[in-house]
C-alpha cells in the first residue's frame, strides 16, 4: 500500500468525531436533519435526533477501532453520518445480506465509492441471520411491503413521484428513471423533493421535522 | 415483485431522499425551515448539543475500569522519611510547583498523619520519588 493509498483508509479517532460535531454548520445540520427525518418511515425510530445519536455512537464506538462504524477521513462527515443513519434505518426495518447493497452505488452522493459505507458491521453476520425466527422473517418483509403500499398510497395523485418510485422499483438507476419516465432534470429533482418531503410527513406523522 | 426486493428498494428509496437533502442550498435549507416554523440556527444549536452529548457519554462509558488489583505506589513505598523530612519534602514540592498548592491545606495546623497522607498523595502524584527518600 503506497502511501497515497495509506492516507485514504485513515479512519477518523473518536477526538476527531467529536470536532467534526463542533465544525459541522448551521447548513449541514439541517441537511441531517432532512435525511434524518426522510429515513424515519418504516423504521423503529420515531425521532430525527435519536437516529443521529444511534449513528454518532456507532462512529464512537468504531472510532480507532476494528469493529463498529468507521469515518474514513477522506469522506465527507455530513456524507458520512447521511449513510450510517440510512444503515441505521435499514437496519432497524430488516437484515439484509451484503450482496443486495451493490447495486446502491448510483445512490451514493457524487464522487464517493459505496465501499466507504460498507453496512456489514451494522447487520447481523450470516450464521445469526440463518438463526432468526421464520416468523420474525415474515413479519419483516410484510413491513417492509405495507410501507411500500402506504408510500403509494400517499402518492396515489403525484404522478411524477409514483413513476420515480415505481422505476425504482422496477430495479432502474437514477438516471434511467430520469430518462424512462420523460422527465427533465428540473421535473426529476423536483419529484425527489416532493418524495423527500412525503417521506418525511409519513414518518413523523405530521410533525415538523 | 419479491419480499426481499421490497427491503431493498425501500433503501435506495431512503437515499434519494437523501440525495435530495445534500442538494439543496443555504437559502433553500432556510426557506424550507422558515415555511415550517423552524429556526434552522436554533435547531443546528439542539443537535450540536445533543450529538456532542451523545459522544460524550459514549466515551465516558468506553473508559477502562480500574484495576481492581492495582496497589498505589504510596502503599508500595517501604518505609517513608521521619517526620521533619517528610514535611521538608513536601514544603519543597510546594515550593517549586505551586500549582499543587490546591490540595494543600493549611501546613501549620496539620497533624502528622495529615501531613503523611499528603505526602503519600503527592507519591502517588508522582511529584515525590518515593525511593530517593527512603531509609
Amino acid at each position: 500500500m503506497d502511501s497515497a493509498d495509506h492516507e485514504t483508509k485513515r479512519i477518523a479517532t473518536a477526538e476527531q468525531i467529536r470536532a467534526a460535531i463542533e465544525g459541522l454548520t448551521d447548513e449541514d445540520y439541517a441537511r441531517l436533519r432532512r435525511a434524518a427525518s426522510a429515513f424515519l418511515y418504516g423504521s423503529e425510530y420515531t425521532d430525527p435526533l435519536e437516529l443521529i445519536n444511534e449513528a454518532i455512537v456507532r462512529a464512537m464506538h468504531g472510532a480507532g477501532r476494528i469493529k463498529g462504524r468507521h469515518w474514513p477521513l477522506h469522506v465527507p462527515f455530513v456524507a458520512f453520518l447521511i449513510m450510517t443513519m440510512s444503515s441505521v434505518a435499514n437496519a432497524s426495518t430488516e437484515s439484509l445480506t451484503q450482496a443486495l447493497t451493490d447495486s446502491l452505488a448510483d445512490f451514493v452522493p457524487e464522487g464517493m465509492a459505496y465501499s466507504d459505507f460498507a453496512i456489514g458491521p451494522l447487520h447481523a453476520s450470516s450464521v445469526e441471520a440463518e438463526c432468526l425466527d421464520e416468523e420474525e422473517q415474515a413479519a419483516e418483509s410484510a413491513r417492509s411491503a405495507k410501507v411500500f403500499t402506504d408510500i403509494e398510497a400517499f402518492f396515489a395523485d403525484d404522478e411524477e413521484v409514483l413513476m420515480l418510485v415505481l422505476c425504482l422499483r422496477d430495479g432502474q438507476r437514477p438516471r434511467e428513471i430520469q430518462e424512462s419516465a420523460g422527465m427533465t432534470v428540473t421535473q426529476y429533482n423536483t419529484a425527489r423533493r416532493r418524495l423527500r418531503r412525503g417521506l418525511t410527513k409519513l414518518g413523523l406523522g405530521g410533525k415538523q421535522p | 415483485m419479491s419480499k426481499r426486493d421490497d427491503r431493498h428498494d425501500l433503501m435506495r428509496l431512503r437515499l434519494l431522499a437523501a440525495q435530495d437533502a445534500l442538494s439543496l442550498s443555504a437559502e433553500e435549507l432556510v426557506r424550507e425551515d422558515k415555511e415550517a416554523g423552524v429556526d434552522t440556527r436554533t435547531e443546528a444549536e439542539r443537535w450540536r448539543a445533543s450529538m456532542r452529548a451523545t459522544a460524550a457519554h459514549v466515551l465516558r462509558e468506553a473508559r477502562p475500569v480500574r484495576n481492581t488489583q492495582y496497589v498505589p505506589l504510596s502503599a508500595r513505598v517501604r518505609k517513608r522519611p521521619d517526620i521533619d523530612a517528610l514535611k521538608a519534602l513536601v514544603r519543597g514540592v510546594f515550593a517549586t510547583r505551586p500549582e499543587l498548592g490546591l490540595a494543600y491545606r493549611d501546613g501549620k495546623h496539620q497533624s502528622d498523619e495529615d501531613w503523611q497522607t499528603l505526602y503519600d498523595d503527592l507519591v502517588d502524584a508522582g511529584a515525590i520519588v518515593p525511593e530517593e527518600h527512603e531509609d
